[in-house]
């Protein structure tokens, strides 16, 4: 659906991609991560059509964004990180206006503007001026006016940038319910929105790749346990690290009185939880003032970091 | 170019739904309501035999096209720069539609607010018909004239405001290139085509003494498209630029 490959974009001498490759699938909602400034919202612009590369290929639904700008705007919908909205107009006035730069035939455009107010559930502010509305609402329609011509791509820069929780969730809904039968691509700094409505998730970094993955993975199905006590846990460490189904015991650095335990493979299972029960009341018995236990998975906020480190320490590396 | 015509139609709504399009129309009714009165009190007084056309519609058009040079910047201004600063720009480069389109439309749009505000001007010479009989052939051409000395102006300040997203820098520059452009006439040894070619109050004031020469359309028809081109072509560049 979305094949980019060594894109390079300069900004007159100073390089902001440098030759990024990746492709994303149809029905897939793909998550750019990345610190500001790392070249997201460029690599946007260039999907989108508004701006041209330096160097490489992309490719949206196999028309190239150089070669054939004009399909491939017919096919994207682009919501830039400011949304762009004339606040002297109604929200329905707007809409209508950029239903007919969609070049949306009369006959059909009532139908379609009707139809991406009520999926983006603005209608109840239809007749009001969009510089009077909040800002849920205006993002919103924002979305409306990508939206409207059906768009088989959705390119969305920062999409709940400034919302408050409430609007979060619902514009994540949106996201998803709009994901069904088109491919998105959304861009965040905040990792918690790209681990909640993503698939795949590309981590960039100065305008590299830093990391990419499928959101499935990150989440592993084998989850570290941090077992926290009252008191400092030197003989509960020894006790685990005697024990043959322990794979790996340490001490878990980022809080007080913690260790993370590693099971081996055959510790999980069907019999995870009967497993997890016996070695706790172990523990009980020897007496070590265990206060809690809880799952600690190596999400995408340690991907992002560890990337995003790598990548700084290769580059001081190479210089 | 129906991409053109919403484009313009949704510009000339936003002159009426924000504060400029109405200031601007006051500024010119009460300068044009003033004047119109000074001029022909005064002439009334010395007890000349006035031609309603030729003296009070004449000078009256000869000072709308100098405050002209001042007004139709800032609706230049605001359908470009202010529309590249506040990113509404994106809306249009994010459409299937060409930059000719984008420019057209933008350039129609000013277009049609200042007929529409020419068309309400209309109300002195119709007021002076009551009391003589003013030439309406010659009032056609001098307000064509004025229609065409603010396309010039509006397709100038189309192509300025464009170049930037700093809406002084566009007004400034917009009023100055053309300032610029009507002194550069007056040098010594220039070309006389390019004397006449770039006084446009000169050419306004002709037109408003009823005389419609070829040439003179000529003129502003290759101003317009020269400067609609140069600002397609900026448009055009802005994808690979900077």
């Amino acid at each position: 659906m979305i094949e980019v490959k060594d894109l390079v974009k300069l900004y007159g001498e100073r390089k902001v991609l440098h030759g990024l490759n990746f492709s994303v699938g149809v029905g897939r909602v793909c998550g750019f991560l990345g610190p500001n400034g790392a070249g997201k919202s460029t690599t946007m612009d260039i999907l989108a059509g508004l701006l041209g590369p330096s160097d490489g290929t992309a490719k949206v639904c196999g028309l190239d964004v150089v070669t054939q700008t004009r399909e491939v705007k017919e096919i994207v919908g682009y919501l830039p990180d400011n949304p762009p909205l004339y606040k002297e107009m109604t929200v329905v006035d707007f809409v209508t206006f950029v239903a007919k730069l969609r070049k949306i035939s009369s006959a059909d455009r009532k139908a379609a503007v009707d139809r991406v107010m009520t999926d983006c559930d603005v209608t109840d502010v239809a007749s009001r001026l969009i510089g009077n509305l909040s800002k849920g609402y205006r993002q919103r329609v924002a979305l409306c006016s990508a939206l409207v011509h059906q768009p088989k791509v959705l390119i969305l820069d920062e999409p709940t940038e400034g919302l408050d929780p409430n609007q979060i969730v619902l514009i994540r809904g949106l996201i998803r319910k709009l994901a069904k039968d088109r491919t998105v691509i959304l861009s965040s700094h905040i990792l918690s929105e790209v681990q909640a409505t993503c698939d795949d998730v590309i981590i960039i970094n100065q305008g590299q790749i830093a990391a990419q993955s499928s959101l499935a993975d990150t989440g592993s199905s084998k989850p570290s346990l941090l077992y926290s006590f009252s008191d400092k846990p030197e003989n509960a460490l020894k006790w685990f690290k005697e024990r043959t189904f322990v794979s790996k015991a340490e001490v878990f650095a980022d809080r007080q009185n913690c260790l993370m335990i590693d099971f081996k493979d055959d510790f999980y299972g069907d019999a995870k939880t009967a497993n997890l029960a016996q070695v706790n009341n172990q523990l009980m018995q020897q007496g070590f003032g265990l206060a809690f236990v809880q799952e600690h998975r190596t999400g995408l906020e340690s991907l992002f970091f560890n990337a995003i480190k790598n990548q700084n320490s290769f580059e001081g590396a190479q210089q | 170019m129906r991409a053109a015509f919403t484009i313009a139609q949704r510009d000339f709504r936003g002159f009426l739904g924000t504060p400029v399009g109405w200031i601007a129309a006051c500024i010119l009714f009460l300068v044009s309501g003033l004047l119109f009165s000074i001029v022909t009190s005064q002439m009334l007084t010395r007890g000349e035999a006035v031609d309603p056309v030729a003296d009070i519609m004449g000078s009256l058009i000869g000072f709308l096209n100098y405050i002209n040079i001042f007004v139709v910047p800032i609706f230049t201004m605001r359908v470009m720069t202010e529309e590249l600063a506040q990113g509404t720009f994106r809306l249009h480069a994010a459409a299937p539609i060409t930059s000719g389109e984008i420019i057209g439309g933008k350039f129609l749009g000013v277009m049609f607010y200042f007929t529409v505000i020419c068309a309400l001007l209309l109300v002195y010479p119709l007021f002076a018909a009551v009391f003589a009989e003013p030439d309406f052939k010659v009032l056609s051409s001098g307000f064509l004239g004025m229609l065409l000395n603010i396309a010039a102006i509006a397709a100038i300040g189309l192509f300025v405001s464009s170049l930037t997203q700093n809406a002084v820098i566009s007004y400034l520059g917009t009023v100055f290139f053309i300032i610029l452009l009507l002194f550069s006439g007056y040098r010594t040894g220039v070309p006389e085509w390019y004397q006449r070619a770039v006084n446009l109050l000169e050419l306004g004031t002709e037109f408003s003494r009823g005389i419609m020469k070829t040439s003179s359309i000529a003129i502003y028809v290759a101003i317009v498209a020269g400067f609609l081109f140069l600002s397609r072509l900026v448009l055009e560049t802005k994808r690979w630029r900077v």
